[in-house]
């Protein structure tokens, strides 16, 4: 959401890149933080322990900025946010020579749990008032504590599980369904029924025969997925000030990336305002599934979205295997 | 009433299950959580006494016995004495799942004596709303007092948690404004409720809103910086978990990890005093006896 300033910011472009990070002063590979996708992964497999973290970021904002005249009491800062752990960090960042603005965040690993997001802000003194914004990135760093690559979560999480096992008694009552879709914690997740014959053979096959199967298969599992998570996520919708607010984590993942296939015409706020009407209306209207079961078919067949989505189903069967 | 074979140790309870055994019967009253079930699916924790359960069962009951006929305010004694029994990092606190078991699995009784609602023309049989017992962390029955503790604290000070959370609507609504979470900010509101400038309800909300709006484009922080916590010494306070006994009567001490600096709090206050005279004050122009219906919960609460 664009915050309307009643004074004048600033005009050009700040950018916010890392420089580099440590884990515990060791300092982690390049291959580990993603300037395309502006994500710093802490996840090392060797290193699960690690107890503090340290990234350097950089700031560099437009030559308009330092004119005297213009802006007084110009400060930089990043302000890194994890809403899970409700925790915020304000760290301000220095000139340096070249103009550009650095500092260092330390992340303490009993601080966070998934991610946190990292933005930069410049203030200024504005009719008095000191530490106004004056201008923010647009896009925001990720500091990402459970993957160990670098790229912003796109897929569902994937297991194989024998649902008939005493291990996994919640998985019991299915034992007899090839997959179960688990949309009520923090995260959503798939399960694959490898007590169900045949599933994990056609599944890991990799003959080109098998390959069509394969293809349907995803295919379908994607569906009901979609369709579950979707709608799970219509219920996570807070009202605050008679607003539906979105939810924020993957429920509005989720709802931002199918309400413009079940409402076309709307924009994405009048969406949410939609989809929260009809369900506290509790018209649980035919229409309304229709449309929810197309969004989440288009899902579904995206060709990159279900080749993703094999994909993932692989390499989580390597993982566990 | 404590329940029969309350477990020992604590352990996480996957939300999964949770959201299969809320039932209607069970919210209400009627029906039993089947125990043996819950406990199949609980996964262990690590075997430190960390997760000893004893200690907390023993500070609900007692809150019980306290704040019978009057549960609201057990939440100002339990507030902080529950963080410091169950010393937690925030990465743990996080965990909706060791909500879940406390809720579930170790007091259940605790939860319906403290959230029962009252019955409504709609509702006529009270119930207990199933975010209480799985929910976000500002209504969920023992995350809200654990983070409000975590929140409020200043440094190893619980004063500020207890003035915090006799108000209800610190717990409801500004526990989840983000700016709570830049620690001066918390400690100037709560300063302004501990010396009556904000009173009720409404004016705690209309305070938070009007600095919650203000905060969009101001850096809170360039004014008023904070120190960083000591990570540290949060640590060392958690491992002294099975040597500290917390106290009833008088209130425990939280983690030495450093106070708030009373100079930013101080740079704060008028600021604060300023948005708060500006501010809209639900009621406070026109006597309507509507109550605030944006947040649900406050329903359930008296």
């Amino acid at each position: 959401m664009k915050t309307l300033f009643p004074y004048r910011t600033l005009f050009g472009e700040i950018s916010l890149e890392v420089k580099e990070a440590r884990l515990d002063g060791k300092l982690l590979p390049l291959t580990m933080i993603s300037v395309m996708e502006r994500v710093v992964a802490l996840h090392q497999i060797e290193r699960d322990d690690w107890e503090r973290a340290r990234v350097v970021f950089r700031m560099r904002t437009p030559e308009e900025l330092m004119k005297p005249d213009e802006w007084a009491d110009v400060a930089c800062a990043a302000v890194l946010a994890e809403k899970k752990t409700n925790l915020r960090i304000v760290t301000p960042l220095k000139r340096q020579p070249d103009g550009s603005w650095i500092g260092v965040i330390e992340l303490h690993r009993d601080w966070h749990l998934g991610q946190a997001e990292v933005e930069g802000l410049v203030t200024a003194t504005v009719d008095g008032v000191a530490g106004r914004v004056i201008a923010r990135t647009e896009r925001h760093w990720t500091v990402d504590l459970q993957v160990h690559t670098p790229t912003r979560k796109k897929t569902v999480k994937t297991l194989w599980a024998d649902f008939a096992s005493d291990d996994n008694p919640y998985l019991n009552p299915y034992r007899m369904d090839p997959w179960a879709i688990e949309a009520a914690g923090d995260e959503p997740i798939v399960y694959l029924n490898s007590g169900f014959e045949g599933l994990q053979f056609i599944l890991e096959s990799n003959t080109r025969a098998d390959r069509a199967v394969q293809d349907t298969l995803a295919g379908q599992i994607a569906t009901d997925c979609w369709t579950a998570l979707f709608n799970t996520a219509t219920y996570a919708i807070d009202v605050e000030d008679d607003q539906p607010q979105w939810p924020g984590g993957w429920h509005e993942s989720v709802l931002r990336r199918m309400l413009p296939d079940v409402f076309p015409n709307h924009s994405p706020d009048d969406a949410l305002s939609e989809i929260f009407e009809r369900r506290s209306a509790g018209e649980g209207g035919g229409e309304l599934q229709t449309q929810i079961l197309h969004a989440a078919i288009k899902q579904a067949r995206t060709s990159k979205s279900l080749g993703t989505f094999i994909r993932t189903l692989r390499t989580i069967a390597k993982e566990e295997m | 009433m404590t329940i029969a074979n309350a477990p020992t140790r604590l352990a996480l309870l996957p939300d999964s299950v949770v959201v299969k055994h809320l039932t209607l019967g069970v919210r209400t009253g009627s029906e039993k959580l089947p125990q043996a079930a819950l406990a199949k699916a609980c996964v262990a924790l690590d075997e430190t006494p960390r997760w000893e359960a004893a200690q907390i069962r023993e500070l609900l009951d007692e809150a019980m016995r306290r704040f019978d006929g009057s549960a609201p305010e057990a939440d100002a004694w339990l507030a902080p004495r529950l963080h410091a029994v169950l010393r937690l990092t925030r990465r743990e606190a996080a965990d909706s799942r060791l909500w879940n078991f406390l809720c579930l699995m170790l007091a259940p009784d605790y939860v319906f004596w403290r959230h029962l609602s009252q019955p409504t023309v709609k509702k006529p049989i009270p119930e207990v709303s199933s975010a209480r017992y799985h929910g976000t962390f500002h209504i969920q029955a023992f995350a809200r007092l654990w983070w409000a503790a975590e929140l409020f604290r200043d440094g190893d000070d619980y004063r500020p948690v207890e003035i915090a959370c006799s108000n209800q609507d610190m717990l409801n609504t500004v526990l989840r404004l983000e700016i709570i979470h830049h620690r001066p900010t918390a400690q100037a509101i709560v300063h302004m409720l501990r010396r009556k400038v904000v009173h009720t309800g409404r004016e705690v909300n209309a305070l938070a809103k009007a600095v919650n709006a203000a905060g969009s484009t101001l850096l809170y922080e360039i004014p008023a910086p904070d120190e960083i916590p000591d990570a540290d010494a949060y640590r060392a306070w958690i491992d002294e978990v099975d040597t500290a006994l917390v106290p009833y009567d008088s209130l425990p001490e939280g983690p030495d990890d450093g106070g708030v600096p009373s100079f930013a709090v101080d740079v704060l206050i008028p600021l604060f005093e300023k948005l708060y005279v500006d501010a809209p004050v639900r009621g406070r122009e026109q006597a309507s006896p509507i109550e605030d219906t944006a947040s649900p919960e406050a329903i359930f609460d008296y």
